[in-house]
Formats: C-alpha cells, structure tokens, sequence
C-alpha cells in the first residue's frame, strides 16, 4: 500500500519534473526567438541604410562628376563607336580552325571598337569575346566544307533575333536572308555584344570607352 | 483515536452539523453520523476530483492542443509599428525613394523637473532647435509635444545623454530620395507625417502606404539625369525661366524620363519658391506653337483633301478678320504641304486648316487625345484647354499651335500617333517590353509613313537640322510660340520646343524639350527659336541615349534607311529636291 503511494508520488513527481523542465526551456526558446527577431530587424533597418547610401553613392550625378575627375583620357561612347556584325570587314581567312571562325573572328573587331580601342593582336582579342560569348556546340562541329554556314554567326538571321531587342532586330534586317539557318548562333553572337557593352557601363548612365588618344 | 461518542452529552442536540431542517440525530441511530460523514467526504472528494480533472484537461488542451502560435509571431519590439511605406523604383531596380527608420523626439511637460534646465541642455544638444521654443513647448500645459522628428543616432545619442526626465522617443520614419532634384517632380514628396504630396507620392499614396512591394515606375534613371544635365544646359545658357524635358516609348507609352526646372531639393519642398514647385509636364497647359503643325499636317493627310505634293499660296500674309498670319522665315510664295512642314510656314498650315475644315480639324485633334484631360499616375492631370466653338478662326490658330493649351505630355502623345499610327496610353509605371505599338490605331499606316519622311527632312533640311544625332536618323518639328502675357502675345517672350523622334525609320523613343523664355545669345545669333536653342537639346540627349540602350547607329546611305526615309519635296520652281 505505502509502496504503492510512493511508486505514484515518484511518478507524478518525475512527470512534473520533465513538465516544467519542458516550459521552462520553451520559455528560454521563445526569448532566443524573439531576441534574433529584434536582431533581425535592426540588421534589415541597417541593410535599408546601407542600400539608400548605396544608391545616393552611386547616382549618375555623383558618377559622372567622378569619371570625369578620374577617368582623365576617357570620353562617353559615341554612336559611331557601335557597329553592326554585318559592317564588320575583315573574316579570318578560310584555313583557319573552324573554332576560331564560329567563335571569335566575326566579333574580334568590335571586340577593338567598343572594348579597347588599342590595337590589340587578332587572336588576343578573338580569345577574349570568346570566352565572354561561351560557346557552346555550335557550328564548330559542321562540315568544313560549307563556307556559307561557317559564317552564319556572323550572318545573323531573322526568326531568334525577333525575341532579342532592337540591336539583334536591326542587325537581322541589315543581314543577308541567305545566311537565315544558323539564327540561334546569331543570336548568341549578339549577346556577345550586349556583353562587351554592359560591361562598358558601370550599371549607371555612364558609358566610357578609351577614346583611344590616352594611349 | 479513541471513540467519542459515548462521551457526549446526550440530552444536548448535536450541533456539530448545522444544517437547518433536518431531524435531530437521536440516540438510537449512532451509524447515522458516521454514514453522513462519509457521504460528504465522497461529496468533497467528487468536487475536488472533478476539478482536478478540468485543469488536467485544460493542460492537456493547453499544452498539446492549442498551437502556441501567437506568442511567437507577434511583432518584437517596443510598441506597434505601421509598415514603412514602400520604396520606389526606377525601371531598372534604382531607388528612387526609400523609406528609413529614424527616432523622433518628444516630451510629456507634466513629467519635467525643471523645464528651463531641460530646454538649455536640449538647445545645446540639438542647435537647430531655438531655446525660446524649446522652453515654450516644455512650459505647455499639453501632456505631448513634439519636439523634433526623424533625428539623427547622433541626436539621439546626445539628447539620451542628457538623461533628462520627461523626454522620450518614438519610431518613425524618413523618406530619402537618393537623386534628389533630379526625380522632384516625378516622384513629389511626403510630409513629415508619410502623406505623399503632389507626383507619384500623392498619385499612388494608397499603394505607397501599403508598405508592399516596391513600386516600378518607367522611368530609366540615367536617362532622367542626362535630359535634367542638358536641359539645365540649356536653361543656363539661354538664360530661361525654366523648361521641360520627355522622353516617352512610342510602343508602350512608358515615360523614360520628365524633367521640369527650375527644380528643388525635396527635403527642402517647404522653402522653395512656385516657379520651382511648378510640374512644367503634367500641369502646366500651353499653346504650344509651331510643332502643333506635326497634328495638323496629319490631319490634313488624314482628311485626304491633300497630299504632301498639294500646294497653298503663302505668298503673302493670310488676313482673317483682324488677325494678320505671317511666317517667320517668310518663303513668299506658293509652297508644297512638305514645304509648309519643313519650314513651318503658319500661313500654309492656316490655308491646310481652312482646307480641311474646322470640324474635320476638331475630329483629328480629339482623337489624339488633345481635348481630354489626361490622367496618369501622377496626382497632377493635365488639363486641355480647347475651345468650346471650334470655328474657321480658332481652326486657323490652332493649325499652328495657338488657341488651344495643352500639357506637354499631352503633345507627345498626340505626336508619337502621328509617326506610329497608334495612340498609347503614357504610364509612369512599367510595362513589358513589346515590339509593336501599342493603343489603338488613329492614324492610317499611310499617313504616319509619309510623317515619318517629313519629320525627318525637318532634320535634314529644315528648322530642326540642330537636333540631328549623327547615326540616330532624327526627325521632328520645331516650335516657338509667343508666350502670352495678360491678354496680349508677346513677341519677346517664347516657349522653344523641339519634337523629337528617333531612329526615324520605325520611330521608337519621342523626345520632346521646351524651354521657357530662352533668349539668344552669341551662339545662336541672337535666335532663340526651338530651333536654335531647344533642338540642340534634343540632338544631345539623343546622341547620348542611343549607345546607352545599345542601338547600333544608321546611316542615311543604307538602301533600306532611304527607302523608308526618302522625301521628293516638290516646289513650284521645276525644282525638284531629294532628301
């Protein structure tokens, strides 16, 4: 009998026990909580700031008077700096690698006018839009034996570009329809551009390429 | 225990129970007492139990039922915070406003020791704050006075080590516009209370408040700042009252960038002056002059009384009741509806109008929107002032841009119709990109066709050839209007506008510039025409826009630019001249 009392005076005991050791660590976790809650706002109020100041910093105003502080030798990009693929004169000559001839040679000299107006070596230039426009399969695995497809990226053509915007629009109108097969390649030769050209601006109003008269 | 009962007294009635109404125990029934006893333990045992087994239940239900939710989610921190109003974007995720938590500071007068000693030390610690006003507030009788909002953590920090009784802070919030004048007008401001007064801020106050996701405007902020940079240029060198700037996509009727100055600080909105505060775009109305003949010339090709061969007699001035029409570069002789654009004679534009008839006139020009108000995200609409009776003298006047106000926003509308053939619905709010127009077509595909070819000879050979952006193929019309002043127009005082589209070939940005009073100086000879001193505004935004949205340039020698371009303007003279 009296054991019995003390086997549910144990029980009841040990019960409450764990009971209150449960609340008691709730409790502790809801403080935790809430303590990286306010935490949590203070650092998003503190982000808030930081991105005002961010983009007070970085207004066109506050940019422009800066490159023209610092970026001495530089000028704004003139119009007659961009070119169309289509204007571009000179294609590797037909011997060459037909890597080289899809990737890099039809953009190589854009490459030099809007990217770096120093006369930089053929090759240099073509590895470098080479790597920004990431080649991927494409017409380096055709037949040589095409000379029309091996200069599709250059010829680019009208049904992808529709979905570019108007740079790849109006390449496409200037281009010759025989070329139109190899759209895709030509669609990704215009990005290449777009890459060089977004690269010239730092994001802001402000485009510069070397005038070329620093050097 | 030792049994009592044959202790007790038994002549004395038990009084141990005293319940009323029952029988007296008696002798004879010793059992009865312990029997009732026991029914009032079970009694008090099933009362206890019962309770025992509501709190066990409550617990279980408490603990294991009920989601303890509410604890948890509610909001951390001191008192309830409304949602900070939402920022505002540029088209391209700029901040153009931001919202920023600060502390504002005020004080409960009843619970200061010493008010003086109080407002000497917070004098010192915020000099802004005059002593006098200071110790004004913290002598009111008032349990809550504001004393200074949106401080600074360093205010904050000197004013909390004052250590003063009675003062305290409260949470509120900033509005921060990090282009700052730039984007005034377009955007407004708020007052101290978060209420957005006049632009955006006003137009769009109920989703503004919301404290949702940012807002997106149309607006491209480099843009935005090169038209301000070139239009205060402008301002400056021709030494005018002040002028506006848009840029407007004719495909989506998203507005690219609106500039009028003179500007202020939006911070500072309380001190700057009506001519600053005046919207130039939205809300002012005016008679815009010589580039209203882009509508009429439409018109005129529209009612197909006329073709851009047709010729009208500008040999001499056009008398009309007591109103004489001159042309400023007088031609004197009989020009061709080409010529009469290109070299903006108001007395061909006023024989055009006669031609087609005032109601034909009326027809055209409210169809491109010019007689309604026009709303739009902004709290400022743009009023039209036209006239109530369209007759043959208000035809006349109106043909080139007299008699009929309008907001500039309104014309660029109207004239991006005329070249696109479609009338868009202008936004400062994002839209997809698209590749065609937009709205519904109010001009025949012939007929902006035929625009586009003469608005870019004004370019090439006429009023407008400083406007021209070497690659961009610009075209469009310039204006001057003689400003009124009282009841009079005034010879001395112009509005200069030039209307610009480009790449004229299929026209995809309008960009049009006014400038307010602009006089001559040595580089323009002395003109202060739209051609001479807002065209070149014109030229130099565009020339600046275009490699900025990557356009690769044109040239008027590619076959297909001169088929789309080319223009025969005839003359009487057996001349013939191909442009």
């Amino acid at each position: 009998m009296t054991r019995r009392y003390i086997i549910w005076i144990g029980l009841v005991s040990l019960t409450a026990g764990i009971v209150l050791n449960t609340s008691l660590e709730t409790r502790q976790q809801q403080d935790r909580l809430a303590e990286i809650n306010r935490e949590i706002k203070i650092e998003q109020e503190r982000t808030r700031v930081l991105v005002a100041e961010w983009h007070s910093l970085k207004t066109p105003e506050r940019l422009e008077a800066l490159a023209r502080r610092h970026l001495q030798g530089y000028d704004t990009i003139k119009p007659m700096q961009l070119a169309n693929l289509a204007d571009v004169p000179d294609r590797l000559p037909e011997a060459a690698p037909p890597v080289a001839v899809a990737t890099a040679a039809p953009v190589a000299p854009i490459a030099e006018v809007a990217e770096t107006a120093a006369p930089a070596p053929r090759p240099a230039a073509a590895r470098q839009v080479a790597a920004i426009t990431t080649p991927r399969a494409r017409p380096a695995t055709r037949p040589d034996t095409r000379p029309a497809a091996r200069l599709a990226p250059v010829a680019a053509a009208a049904p992808a570009a529709e979905k570019q915007d108007d740079l790849a629009r109006l390449i496409a109108q200037s281009e010759a329809p025989a070329a139109r097969p190899a759209a895709p390649a030509a669609a990704r030769a215009d990005d290449g551009i777009r890459t060089i050209i977004e690269r010239q601006q730092p994001h802001n109003g402000v485009v510069f390429a070397s005038t070329g008269s620093a050097e | 225990m030792t049994y009592i009962e044959p202790q007790l007294p038994l002549d004395i009635p038990l009084t141990l129970a005293p319940r009323q109404g029952r029988p007296a125990l008696n002798r004879s029934a010793p059992h009865a007492l312990i029997t009732c006893a026991q029914g009032r333990l079970v009694a008090l045992g099933s009362v206890l139990t019962l309770g025992f087994l509501i709190v066990a239940l409550r617990l279980v239900d408490a603990t294991l039922l009920q989601p303890a939710v509410e604890e948890i989610a509610a909001p951390v921190g001191p008192g309830v915070e409304q949602p900070l109003r939402a920022d505002i974007l540029d088209r391209n995720g700029e901040v153009l406003a931001t919202s920023l938590p600060t502390q504002s500071l005020f004080a409960d007068p009843a619970k200061l020791i010493d008010p003086v000693a109080t407002a000497r030390g917070l004098a010192e610690a915020l000099p802004d704050i005059k002593y006098e006003e200071l110790l004004d507030k913290l002598s009111s009788a008032r349990r809550f006075v504001w004393l200074k909002r949106n401080l600074t953590p360093d205010e904050v920090y000197r004013v909390n080590a004052l250590g003063f009784p009675g003062l305290e802070f409260q949470r509120d919030s900033t509005r921060v516009y990090p282009a700052g004048a730039t984007t005034v007008h377009l955007l407004g401001f708020t007052d101290v209370d978060g209420n957005g007064l006049g632009g955006i801020e006003r137009g769009m106050q109920s989703r503004l408040i919301d404290g949702a996701a940012p807002l997106n405007l149309s607006v491209d902020l480099r843009l935005q700042h090169i038209m301000a940079r070139e239009l205060q240029k402008a301002v400056t060198d021709y030494r005018a009252i002040g002028g506006t700037g848009i840029i407007m996509d004719a495909f989506t009727g998203e507005v690219l960038s609106a500039v009028s100055l003179p500007d202020f600080q939006p911070q500072a909105a309380g001190t700057a002056g009506d001519e600053a505060r005046f919207n130039r775009f939205a809300m002012g109305s005016y008679e815009l002059g010589s580039v209203m003949k882009m509508i009429t010339t439409a018109a005129g090709l529209e009612s197909g009384r006329m073709t851009l061969d047709s010729f009208y007699d500008a040999s001499q001035p056009l008398r009309y009741g007591r109103f004489t029409i001159n042309d400023f570069h007088a031609e004197k002789r009989w020009l061709s509806v080409a010529e009469i654009f290109t070299y903006s004679s108001n007395i061909g534009a006023a024989r055009m109008a006669l031609d087609m008839g005032p109601a034909f006139e009326r027809q055209f020009f409210c169809r491109l929107g010019l007689c309604d108000t026009l709303r739009m995200e902004l709290a400022e609409k743009g009023d039209s002032i036209s006239p109530a009776e369209w007759k043959e003298l208000t035809a006349v006047t109106i043909s080139y841009g007299h008699g009929l106000s309008v907001t500039p926003l309104h014309f660029v509308r109207a004239a991006a119709a005329t070249v696109t053939g479609h009338l868009v619905t202008p936004t400062f709010l994002r839209r997809e990109n698209v590749r065609v127009p937009l709205g519904p077509q109010v001009v025949s595909a012939r007929t902006a066709d035929l625009m586009r070819r003469v608005m870019r000879a004004n370019v090439v050979v006429g009023s407008g050839g400083k406007a021209e952006a070497p690659g961009y193929l610009v075209g469009g019309k310039t204006g001057t209007a003689e400003k009124t002043t009282g009841r009079r127009y005034s010879t001395n005082a112009n509005f200069s506008s030039f209307m610009g589209a480009f790449p004229m070939n299929n026209p995809r940005y309008m960009v049009f510039v006014m400038l307010d009073e602009p006089q001559g100086n040595a580089s323009t000879h002395g003109y202060r025409t739209g051609g001479w001193t807002a065209a070149p505004v014109v030229g130099r935004v565009i020339s600046q826009m275009g490699p900025l949205y990557a356009m690769p340039p044109q040239s008027m020698e590619d076959p297909q630019v001169r088929e789309a371009l080319s223009i025969d303007i005839k003359t009487r003279m057996q001349r013939r001249e191909t442009y």
